[in-house]
C-alpha cells in the first residue's frame, strides 16, 4: 500500500502498436465485411424456410442449426449484422447530423433562442431513453424509419450539448481570435484551427453515441417492439430463440455475443484513439 | 438565508418544477395517438354511437390541455386512470395493476444496490490503489467487457450456467403476494446478479477515476512531505474529497438501473413494472404505458436531483463560503 | 552513520559535523513505464548547519526534482536511477519507509509552490498546521494549537488566534503561503525546502513573504534550499548558489562571489543585461493615425466623450 500511495502513476502503456487494439480494429472490419456482402456469405437466404422442423441442432448442413420457424440461424446471423450496423448507423449519423446543427447554433445565436432549445433538450434528457422510446414506438408504430427517427431524435440531445458545449468554448479561444486578427476567414478558421481541435472529442464521442443506439435498438428488439420479423436482427433472435436456453442450447447466445463483441471492440478502439490523442496533445 | 441552502433549495424546486414538462411530454406524446383510442378499446367493429358514447366517458372530446390538467390532478392522487386491456373485459384502475408490481420492482432494485454498491465502492478504491498493476489492467479489461454486452447477453449466460447446467438458481423469477421472504430472495438470485454485475462495472471505472483524479492532487503530494502513513493520507485525505463524486456515481448509476431493470425483468419473466410497461405496450394499453412512463421519469429525475443535492452538501467550497 | 549523540545533546537532533544534507552523484529518472529519460544527472550538493543554499535555473532544469530528492521523495512516474542522499548520514532513499516518513515529518520540512493546491479543501487550516506534529507525536493538541497560532502571529497573519478555523478558500494567496510557511516551521525542522514559494503570489505579497522568509531562516539559524528561477530573489536569501541546467549543475559558488564574477558563460547570460538598440524614428509622417475612436462593451457605451 505504501507504493501504491507513493506512486499514483498515470504513465500508461508504450505508446505505439497496441496488439488489443489492432486486434479489435480487425474485428470492426470483419463486421463490416459480412454486412456488406451478406449476400454473398451466407448459404441461405434471409427468410428462407429451409427445414419443415424448428430448432434443428448444429449439422453440417445448418451450422448453427434453425430457428423456431425453421429459418437457418447462420445465414440469419450474417444478415442480422448488415440490418443490426446499418440501422445503427443510420440512426447515430441522423443524431449526430441533428444535434450539432442544433447545439451550433444554439451556441451562436446566443440569448432566448438558445435558452428555449437547451430548456427543451434538458425535459427530453430526463425521460430515461428506452422508456421514452417504447412510448413513441406504441405512439407512432414499429416500422424501421419510425425507430431510426425516433432513436435520432432522442439521442440528439447527447450531441445537442456536446456541440454546443464546444462552439462556446472554442469560439472564445485565444488562437481563434489570434487568427481574426491576422485577417483569416471564419471559415478557414473552422477548418484549420477549431477542427482538429475538436476532432478527438467528437469522434470518441461517435463511437460510444453508436455503441448505446446499437445497444438500446438491440434491447428494444430483444423486448418485442423494435425491428420487427422477419427481418433479421440480433435482438429479435434472441428473443425468438430464448426458449433453447431452457434446453441448455446456447445458440440464442450468439446474436447476443455478436452485439456484446461489436461494442466491446467499438469501446476498446475509442479508449485508444482517445488515449493517443490525448498524448499526442500533450507533447506538443 | 444562508447560502448553500438557498443553492440547496433552489436546485431542488428546479428538479421537482421538471416534473411538470416531463409528465407535460408524456402525456402529449400519447395524445399523438393516430386514429382514436376509443376505437382502439373497442374494436372496428364497434357502432359510431357506442365509440362516441365511449370517447364522452373517457373525456376524449374534451381539448387535450384540460385533460392534461385532469389526469395529472388525479395522478398526484393516486388514480391513473383505467386500463381496458385486460382480458376479462370491463376496466382495471391502472393503479391497482401498477401498484403491487412497483413495489416488486422496488425491491429488486433494492437488492440490488446494496449488493453492487458496497461492492464497487470497495472495488474502486482498491483499484485505484493499485493502479496499472496486472489487477488494474485486469478488472479494466473485464468491467470494459461487462458494460459493453447488453443485459439479455448477461442475464442469458448466467441463466444456462447457473440455471440450467448446473442447477444452482431458478431460471424464472416467478413471484406473486404470497411468496415469503426467504424464498423471493431465492428466486431473484439471477436478476439481481446480472443487475449487479452490469452497474457494479460502472460504478467500479466511475470511482476508480474520480479517487485517481484526487491522488494526484498537490495536497496529496504534501501530506507525504509531512510524513504521514499512507493509510492515514488514504483516510484523511483522499476520501473526505472522494465521497461527493462516490456518490454521484452512485446516485447516476442507481438511475442507470432504473432502465437496466425492464431488459432483466422481461428476460427473467419478473413481474416488476419493466414487465408491465413492455406488456402494456405490446397490448397498447394507453393509460398504463402513460403511467409506467411517468413513474419511470419521476424516479430517474428523483434519483438524479439527490446526486446533485448530494454534490452540494459535500462540497467545502460551497458549503462554507465567506 | 550516525555517531552516537554526545551526552548532554538533544537526543535524535544531534547534527553530525559536517554536512546536514549532502547529495552525490545523485540521478533521478522520469516517465517510467512510458520512456524513461533523466531528469537530474550526476548531482552532488552540500549543505551545512545553518546555510541557505539557492538553486537556481530555467523551468524544467530539474530543480524542483532536487528540492522533493532532499526529502527522499521522487514524483510520481519518477525513480531514483543513481547516487545517494545522506540526511545527517542517514541514506534517506534506503531507509527504511516508517524512519523515512519519521524523518520527513519531523526533521525536514517543505514548502510548496502553491499553497492554495497544497492545503486539502475539506479541512480547516488549523488541523492541517499541527497534523505534522500531532501525527508523529510530538506534542499535545493543545500545546500544537498553542505553538501553531504564535507561529501565525509570528508570520504576521491577521487574527492569528481565529485564522485556523477558516478553510484553504476562505484565505488569499498570500496568507495560505505563510500558513504554508507556519506548517512548516510546527515541528523545529533542521532542513526547511523552499520551492518556488513566491512564484504564484503578486509583487506586493512576494516581497512581504519573503521578508518572513528571510528573518526566520536569520533568527532561527536553519538550514534552507531555495528553489527560485529568479535571480534578484535568489540573492537576497541565499549564501551559497547553484546552477542547474538541462538537469546538470553549471556552476556552485558563494552568492556574492557568483554576482561579482560568474565563472561559466551560461551563468554569466542569466544576469547579462541586454541593450536593445531601438532604430530611431523614422522621419516620413506617423504609419498609423487613430482619431475619435470610441470603443465599449456590449450595447452600453459608457464615459468618456471621443477625442476630437
Amino acid at each position: 500500500m505504501t507504493q501504491a500511495i507513493a506512486r499514483p502513476a498515470h504513465i500508461r502503456r508504450p505508446s505505439g502498436t497496441s496488439v488489443v487494439a489492432w486486434t479489435a480494429l480487425v474485428v470492426v472490419l470483419i463486421y463490416i465485411v459480412a454486412a456488406i456482402f451478406a449476400p454473398l456469405l451466407a448459404p441461405y437466404g434471409e427468410a428462407e424456410i429451409v427445414s419443415r422442423e424448428p430448432f434443428l441442432p448444429w449439422s453440417r448442413e445448418f451450422l448453427l442449426g434453425t430457428d423456431q420457424l425453421g429459418r437457418d440461424i447462420l445465414s440469419r446471423l450474417i444478415y442480422g449484422a448488415r440490418n443490426t450496423l446499418a440501422i445503427a448507423l443510420a440512426t447515430t449519423l441522423l443524431a449526430f447530423a441533428i444535434g450539432v446543427a442544433l447545439g451550433t447554433a444554439a451556441a451562436l445565436a446566443r440569448g432566448w433562442m438558445d435558452q428555449v432549445m437547451s430548456r427543451a433538450v434538458d425535459v427530453l434528457m430526463a425521460i430515461p431513453q428506452l422508456v421514452f422510446a417504447l412510448v413513441l414506438l406504441t405512439i407512432f408504430g414499429t416500422s424501421i424509419p419510425n425507430l431510426v427517427l425516433i432513436m435520432a431524435v432522442l439521442d440528439s440531445t447527447r450531441a445537442y450539448r456536446l456541440a454546443r458545449a464546444v462552439a462556446m468554448n472554442v469560439v472564445v479561444l485565444d488562437f481563434v481570435e489570434a487568427a481574426e486578427l491576422r485577417g483569416e476567414s471564419r471559415l478557414w478558421i473552422l477548418a484549420r484551427e477549431i477542427l482538429p481541435n475538436i476532432m478527438p472529442t467528437l469522434v470518441a464521442e461517435f463511437g460510444l453515441r453508436f455503441c448505446f443506439v446499437f445497444l438500446t435498438i438491440a434491447a428494444l428488439s430483444f423486448l418485442g417492439v423494435g425491428i420487427q420479423p422477419p427481418t433479421a436482427d440480433w435482438g429479435s433472435m434472441v428473443r425468438e430463440n430464448a426458449t433453447l436456453i431452457t434446453y441448455g442450447d446456447p445458440t440464442p447466445l450468439l446474436p447476443a455475443a455478436a452485439i456484446a463483441l461489436l461494442t466491446i471492440c467499438i469501446n476498446v478502439l475509442v479508449d485508444w484513439y482517445v488515449s493517443r490523442a490525448g498524448r499526442r496533445n500533450a507533447g506538443s | 438565508m444562508p447560502s448553500p441552502l438557498r443553492m440547496i433549495l433552489v436546485r431542488t424546486v428546479l428538479g421537482l418544477g421538471m416534473l411538470l414538462p416531463v409528465s407535460a411530454v408524456i402525456f402529449f406524446a400519447v395524445s399523438l395517438l393516430p386514429g382514436d383510442y376509443a376505437t382502439e378499446v373497442l374494436g372496428q367493429q364497434a357502432t359510431p354511437e357506442s365509440v362516441a358514447r365511449f370517447r364522452e366517458t373517457l373525456g376524449l372530446d374534451t381539448p387535450v390541455a384540460q385533460r392534461y390538467v385532469a389526469w395529472l390532478t388525479h395522478a398526484v392522487q393516486g388514480d391513473l386512470g383505467k386500463s381496458y386491456a385486460s382480458h376479462e373485459g370491463g376496466a382495471r384502475p391502472v393503479a391497482g395493476i401498477i401498484g403491487e408490481r412497483l413495489l416488486n420492482t422496488f425491491f429488486l432494485a433494492g437488492v440490488t444496490a446494496s449488493v453492487a454498491v458496497p461492492l464497487a465502492v470497495g472495488l474502486g478504491i482498491l483499484i485505484a490503489l493499485y493502479r496499472d498493476r496486472w489487477v488494474d489492467r485486469l478488472l479494466n479489461s473485464a468491467t470494459l467487457a461487462m458494460i459493453s454486452c447488453p443485459e439479455f447477453f448477461l442475464a442469458y449466460v448466467l441463466m444456462l450456467l447457473l440455471s440450467v447446467k448446473l442447477n444452482l438458481f431458478y431460471s424464472l423469477a416467478m413471484v406473486d403476494a404470497g411468496t415469503p421472504l426467504s424464498a423471493r430472495l431465492l428466486r431473484i438470485a439471477l436478476p439481481v446478479l446480472t443487475l449487479t454485475l452490469v452497474i457494479t462495472a460502472h460504478m467500479m471505472r466511475m470511482t476508480r477515476t474520480a479517487l485517481i483524479s484526487i491522488l494526484s492532487h498537490p495536497y496529496i503530494e504534501m501530506a507525504r512531505c509531512k510524513g504521514l502513513s499512507p493509510s492515514r493520507i488514504m483516510l484523511r485525505h483522499a476520501l473526505p474529497n472522494a465521497w461527493a463524486p462516490i456518490v454521484n456515481v452512485i446516485a447516476f448509476n442507481l438511475s442507470y438501473l432504473v432502465v437496466g431493470v425492464v431488459v432483466v425483468e422481461v428476460a427473467f419473466a419478473y413481474p416488476g413494472i419493466g414487465q408491465t410497461m413492455v406488456d402494456a405496450v405490446r397490448a397498447r394499453d394507453v393509460p398504463v404505458i402513460q403511467a409506467c412512463a411517468l413513474i419511470f421519469a419521476v424516479t430517474y429525475i428523483v434519483f438524479n436531483l439527490a446526486a446533485d443535492l448530494i454534490a452540494i452538501a459535500t462540497n467545502p467550497r460551497l458549503m462554507h463560503a465567506t | 552513520m550516525c555517531p552516537a549523540p554526545a551526552a548532554g545533546t538533544q537526543g535524535a537532533k544531534t547534527i553530525v559535523a559536517g554536512h546536514l544534507l549532502a547529495m552525490r552523484d545523485l540521478t533521478i529518472e522520469g516517465g517510467i513505464g512510458v520512456a524513461p529519460f533523466p531528469i537530474v544527472r550526476g548531482i552532488d550538493l552540500e549543505l551545512r548547519r545553518g546555510e541557505v543554499l539557492g538553486i537556481i535555473g530555467e523551468s524544467g532544469a530539474g530543480k524542483s526534482t532536487i528540492g522533493l530528492a532532499a526529502l527522499g521523495m521522487v514524483r510520481p512516474g519518477c525513480r531514483l536511477a543513481g547516487g545517494t542522499v545522506a540526511f545527517d548520514g542517514i541514506d534517506l532513499f534506503r531507509v527504511d519507509p516508517s524512519r523515512g516518513r519519521r524523518i520527513r515529518g519531523t526533521r525536514i520540512a517543505y514548502v510548496a509552490q502553491s499553497a492554495a493546491a497544497s492545503f486539502n479543501p475539506a479541512h480547516r487550516l488549523l488541523k492541517q498546521t499541527v497534523e505534522g506534529a500531532r501525527a508523529h507525536g510530538l506534542m499535545s493538541a493543545a500545546a500544537a494549537a498553542a505553538k501553531a497560532v504564535s507561529l501565525y502571529r509570528l508570520l504576521r497573519l491577521s487574527e492569528p488566534d481565529r485564522f485556523g478555523e477558516r478553510f484553504p478558500h476562505q484565505v488569499s494567496g498570500g496568507q495560505l503561503q505563510r500558513a504554508m510557511i507556519a506548517m512548516a516551521m510546527m515541528t523545529d525542522p533542521d532542513l526547511i525546502v523552499f520551492d518556488e514559494p513566491t512564484t504564484a503570489l503578486d509583487v506586493t505579497t512576494q516581497i512581504e513573504v519573503l521578508a518572513s522568509i528571510k528573518e526566520l531562516v536569520s533568527s532561527r539559524d536553519l538550514s534552507a534550499i531555495y528553489v527560485t528561477h529568479d535571480l534578484a530573489l535568489v540573492a537576497q536569501v541565499a549564501q551559497r548558489i547553484m546552477v542547474l541546467r538541462h538537469g546538470a549543475v553549471v556552476e556552485t559558488a558563494q552568492t556574492r562571489a557568483m554576482l561579482r564574477a560568474p565563472r561559466e558563460a551560461y551563468t554569466r547570460s542569466l544576469w547579462a543585461v541586454r541593450q536593445l538598440d531601438k532604430p530611431a524614428a523614422s522621419p516620413a509622417g506617423p504609419l498609423m493615425r487613430l482619431s475619435g475612436v470610441h470603443a465599449s462593451y456590449g450595447q452600453s457605451s459608457r464615459g468618456g466623450t471621443p477625442s476630437p
